[in-house]
């Protein structure tokens, strides 16, 4: 019996494992999603390691009026803001900031809606139709006036623009995490490892959650963009980080003002917004082609 | 069919019954005193209390809810916390703006992913296909207040075609809704996309081109009918999508929409505004997705056998 | 074929609906033209309410200037009260005033001005219950014959001039009171516009009103077009674009440039609005005196000007704005490290342990706090900035757990400003400063009905309030409104109003 169940799992192993390489040949010939990738990690890279490059306290928080409002130049690669900092340093620290942000609300609302989404999935009956008539309810509601409530209701601070934007990512995932448990949850593996006596959780996390894997994949890169962009679109209305936080969202609000004189200050924190959303959107894509090759 | 449209509606109201309450309940949760917000910064904690009593909120939270309930069924959203007068009357002034915006969003972003999606459908792992699907994605990662305010510099100031702001003439309305039907235009794109290309694969299809019927016939009358479904059911969400964006593009276009409402009530705590914002917006999603489906039905005869 | 026939109706139908839309929108556009008899006007904010009881806000003050009048008006140019319905008036005594209405007054409903209006107006004022700061002081109102009103004040008022033309004061129609008018959708009043048309979220609309009563101050412009323009560079672009002839408040991002385009005038006002620091003196650290004059000498304002308002505004260093007859900046601040390390060490705590958290309800606010941060890091203290809706910084400044704010405030003249410095205040603002000291001073102060001492007294109680620095001055705001440069005499006061009576098309 106990061997029964091994070899099924090392034989599920096996073919994961030359599933990903397959998926990661088809990904890299995709050129669109490589550069998407490749920018990312970039970003990442920065991210990181930003202090090494930038004082904190000397870009973000200390003040050279005298230096105020000046265009990109060689000593400011992105210019000054309207106190004098460096624009460049502002936008490195802020991707950490904003990066972290769409990372940590789609990690949250990954793991809430994929544990709601496998329960309801795999136990079916009440509970099903309990989480996933909540979820409804929840994308009944247009993502961004849910977000917009949320953080309206609760005041503005990072802690609660991730509450909001997590909350908002839920139901998403909880749904593709159902549909992908019911299409192999009466599968003969599971059967089989619910006959040797495998307990639910060991049953959900080693067997059918690993099947579900790419849409999530997927969804998580698209759903990291769009956290981002909301960011954004919650710093203009007010609801966003508040300052001197350089969160890229509030760096595009807080340069509007300036947009006829001192347009650079909007128009770089909004093309590196543009540039992160679209290389996760490309990768995003991407990884959907290179799991789905029935497209390609 | 009838059958199935009537199952469409009733399921629709515990879901908006469901949206109140958590909607109410998110509100509920903000600090800061209704009375107080009403009677301003000169009131006695007395004159507060006096109103708590009055307008209820001394009562528990789900007692409150209920009263709003009864009120939202006969239509009355209770009285707005900025103006005093009926919520109903403030945001039926300005959801007809917000649907005019949304609807030539949404015809203005079909009418540019369409073609979009079938051209690189057709031209499959081409260049076109890549360039097609990077200029729509452009769309949904710009920001939609930087391009607004970019559009209005160019268009407006810069060649003085559009006027800058307002719902005055027909004129007004383009900017708005292209900065606001951009965003949607790359999701449309990709599901025509995926959808055209897996139809270009059908049978039928290569019957078609064998029948020696010419590419452009074949793609236009027997390719989009049929992969037009998926496109349908996107354009659908994504006009949630633009309801969520109209909150920006009204507030750089000084568009007197809803959107405009709720950021104003949000400022001000104006809860039943907010509240009366939301719903609004919720039905009016709910309300598309449910055309979505019936037209689904009508398009595709598998749905509507289904429920014959 | 049957697929493509429907789809064929799809798209035709919705290609008539864009049309309908299209037919239906430009035919109230095709409307407008002809001569210029007519101001469009781009605001910030929508007014609340267009009556003159139901809100204490600056638009709708603005929206009331038009439509009503009071017995007395504050005069744009000098800040004094001067008589606007009453022909002249009589202090009988401390407690006791006789006033004469002007003859011929009409309201905008054909009604003639009486005494009986005023009493029926300024007893329903004292209705509301926001109003009692303006209104409290009037024991009695009776009509003595058709155009002679009798005030009596409980105590000596010197303040009832500016009380008057203060907005819940206005004179409104008894007729329309007695039956219960909703004023704000029905403003009927004496004032030199008529109300015509509210589109909610869209634009307020007023006629020139023909009969008005004061010939000197009739309106010389027909029609009057508010419309709310929120974000500040859509304001100044629809100003330069021409779409609107006048914008109430310039973006400072963008005043450079306006004031070097053609056809465009821009009016700059050293207002008596100022902005200042607003700390908690209750339960915290700050209650300590020392401390609040090290901050206070700490923050260089130049800095604030030109980094939060692109060096549009006036620098503050006294705790009453100037500008007032009565302003001084004796024992005022001035920007000086030493001075401030000095006052840090007479109060003698360790700066590192103090936390100045301080709440702001707009984007200027948080550059404000933003420079004060950098700042008072020099003398090491740890500054955090929390930015929140105006409702719930309402609702933060009536608590004693609030740290710190930036607050701005504009009365109309400089008695009511420091009657703020009494400790009956606190019941607004329960954690300002208040000592038996100023409370002294300002109760002598509110009760000497004789001008010229009084004055000095007023004085007297700012050098005070400095020397125990009450709050932080930090810049006086200077008002731009931006219009059309053919527009000729705008007159633009101090405390935030503009005067749409005097303007008039070259």
């Amino acid at each position: 019996m106990t061997m029964n169940q091994s070899v099924t799992s090392s034989e599920n192993a096996g073919k994961r494992k030359g599933q990903f390489s397959d998926v990661w040949k088809r990904l890299s010939e995709n050129r669109a999603a490589m550069a998407g990738l490749f920018f990312l990690i970039f970003l990442i890279f920065m991210a990181v390691f930003a202090d090494v490059f930038f004082d904190y306290q000397k870009a973000c928080v200390d003040l050279n009026i005298a230096e105020r409002l000046q265009w990109p130049s060689r000593a400011h690669w992105f210019g000054t803001d309207e106190f004098g900092r460096d624009m460049f340093a502002r936008v490195v620290f802020g991707s950490r900031i904003s990066l972290s942000i769409g990372f940590i609300a789609v990690a949250f609302g990954l793991l809430i809606g994929g544990i709601l989404g496998a329960l309801s999935g795999y136990f079916g009956g009440a509970l099903d139709n309990i989480i996933m008539r909540i979820c409804d309810i929840f994308l009944a509601v247009p993502m961004m006036l849910m977000a917009i409530v949320i953080v309206a209701a609760l005041g503005t601070s990072i802690v609660n623009l991730v509450i909001a934007l997590a909350i908002a990512c839920v139901p998403i995932f909880a749904r593709i995490v159902r549909s992908a448990v019911l299409s192999v949850r009466d599968s003969e593996y599971v059967e089989a490892a619910r006959a040797v006596g495998g307990r639910t959780g060991h049953i959900i996390f080693r067997y059918i959650l690993p099947n579900c894997i790419g849409p999530i994949i997927v969804q998580t890169t698209l759903r990291i963009a769009a956290t981002i962009s909301n960011i954004a679109a919650l710093s203009f209305i007010g609801l966003g980080v508040s300052a001197p936080t350089p969160e890229w969202g509030a760096l595009l609000a807080g340069g509007r003002s300036f947009i006829r004189d001192s347009s650079y200050l909007a128009t770089i924190p909004g093309i590196v917004i543009m540039l992160t959303i679209l290389a996760l959107n490309l990768l995003g894509d991407g990884l959907r082609d290179a799991l789905d090759p029935r497209l390609r | 069919m009838a059958r199935y449209i009537i199952k469409r509606i009733l399921y629709l109201i515990p879901v908006l019954i469901g949206v109140t309450l958590l909607v109410f309940f998110i509100m509920h949760l903000a600090p800061g005193n209704a009375a107080q917000i009403i009677l301003g910064e000169n009131a006695t904690p007395d004159q507060i209390a006096a109103l708590e009593k009055e307008m209820g909120l001394d009562q528990p939270v789900i007692v409150q809810y209920l009263r709003y309930l009864g009120g939202l069924l006969h239509g009355n959203l209770g009285n707005s916390y900025a103006t005093g007068t009926s919520v109903t009357t403030e945001i039926m002034a300005r959801f007809p703006y917000t649907v005019r915006l949304t609807f030539v969003a949404a015809v203005f972003s079909i009418i540019l992913a369409l073609p979009l999606g079938i051209i690189a459908a057709v031209r499959q792992n081409t260049w076109v296909d890549s360039a097609s699907m990077v200029f729509s994605l452009i769309g949904v990662s710009m920001p939609i207040f930087w391009l607004a305010l970019m559009l209005i510099l160019v268009f407006s100031l810069k060649l003085g075609w559009f006027p800058v702001y307002g719902a005055d003439s027909w004129k007004s309305i383009i900017l708005p809704a292209v900065s606001l039907g951009f965003m949607n235009m790359a999701s449309i794109a990709r599901t025509t996309r995926s959808s055209m290309v897996e139809t270009i694969r059908q049978d039928y299809i290569r019957t078609a081109y064998s029948k020696g019927l010419n590419e452009r016939e074949v793609i236009m009358k027997h390719a989009f009918p049929n992969g037009m479904l998926p496109t349908i059911t996107v354009i659908g969400l994504e006009i949630g999508q633009m309801l969520g964006g109209s909150v920006l593009t009204e507030t750089v276009f000084a568009w007197p929409g809803v959107g405009r409402l709720l950021i104003q009530s949000i400022n001000g705590r104006d809860t039943p505004t907010v509240m009366g914002c939301i719903i609004l917006m919720t039905i009016s999603f709910a309300l598309v997705n449910l055309i979505v489906d019936l037209l689904y039905g009508v398009f595709d005869p598998r749905v509507r056998t289904m429920y014959r | 074929m049957r697929k493509n026939s429907l789809l064929l109706k799809t798209v035709s139908i919705a290609a008539a609906m864009i049309m309908a839309l299209g037919t239906c929108t430009f035919a109230a556009s095709a409307s407008e033209d002809g001569g210029k008899d007519s101001l469009k006007v781009a605001l910030t904010e929508e007014p609340d309410y267009l009556s003159s009881c139901d809100h204490d806000s600056l638009m709708g003050v603005q929206m009331n200037l038009l439509t009503y009048n009071g017995l007395t008006r504050v005069d744009m140019e000098t800040l004094a009260p001067v008589c606007d319905l009453a022909e002249s008036y009589t202090m009988d005594s401390d407690t006791e005033w006789t006033f004469t209405l002007k003859d011929g007054v009409t309201f905008h409903n054909g009604d003639a001005l009486t005494a009986d209006d005023v009493v029926a107006s300024l007893e329903y004022a004292k209705t509301f219950e926001a109003s009692l700061t303006y209104t409290g002081g009037i024991a009695s109102v009776e009509a003595v014959d058709p155009l002679t009103v009798k005030i009596t004040t409980d105590g000596p008022q010197p303040n009832l001039l500016y009380d008057l033309a203060y907005h819940f004061n206005m004179i409104l129609p008894k007729s329309l009171i007695d039956s219960g008018n909703d004023f704000s959708a029905n403003p009927i009043g004496t004032g030199p516009y008529k109300f015509v048309e509210w589109n909610k979220g869209t634009d307020v609309l007023f006629e020139a009103y023909e009969d008005y009563f004061d010939t000197d101050r009739k309106a010389s412009i027909k029609n009057l077009d508010f419309v709310i323009i929120p974000e500040g560079s859509t304001r100044d672009m629809a100003l330069e674009s021409g779409q609107v002839d006048f914008v109430y408040s310039v973006d400072s991002a963008d005043i450079d440039r306006l004031q070097n385009t053609e056809g465009i005038a821009l009016e700059q006002v050293v207002s008596v609005e100022n902005f200042f620091l607003y700390l908690n003196c209750v339960s915290t650290e700050f209650a300590d005196t020392n401390l609040r004059l090290a901050v206070a000498n700490a923050i260089n304002r130049e800095d604030i000007v030109l980094g939060a308002l692109n060096g549009y505004g006036t620098p503050s260093y006294s705790t009453v704005s100037m500008g007032y007859p009565e302003s001084t900046d004796e024992n005022g601040y001035t920007y000086d490290l030493d001075k401030a390390k000095e006052y840090l060490e007479a109060w003698g705590g360790d700066p590192s342990t103090v936390t100045l958290d301080i709440i702001c309800s707009n984007a200027t606010k948080v550059s404000i706090a933003t420079i004060i941060q950098a700042e008072l890091a020099q003398l090491g203290i740890n500054v955090t900035i929390n930015e929140m809706d105006s409702a719930s910084y309402q609702a933060a400044m009536r608590t004693t757990d609030l740290c710190s704010a930036i607050v701005s405030w504009s009365p109309a003249n400089a008695m009511t400003y420091v009657k703020r410095f009494h400790s009956d205040r606190r019941t607004n603002t329960p954690a300002c400063w208040a000592s038996d000291t100023l409370d002294e001073m300002v109760t002598e102060m509110s009760v000497n009905m004789d001008d010229e001492s009084r004055a000095a007294q007023i004085t007297d109680i700012i050098k005070e309030a400095n020397t125990e620095c009450v709050f932080v001055p930090i810049y006086q705001v200077n008002y731009f409104r931006g219009h059309s440069a053919d527009l000729q005499n705008v007159l633009c006061g101090a405390t935030g109003y503009v005067d749409f009576c005097t303007m008039s098309w070259s």
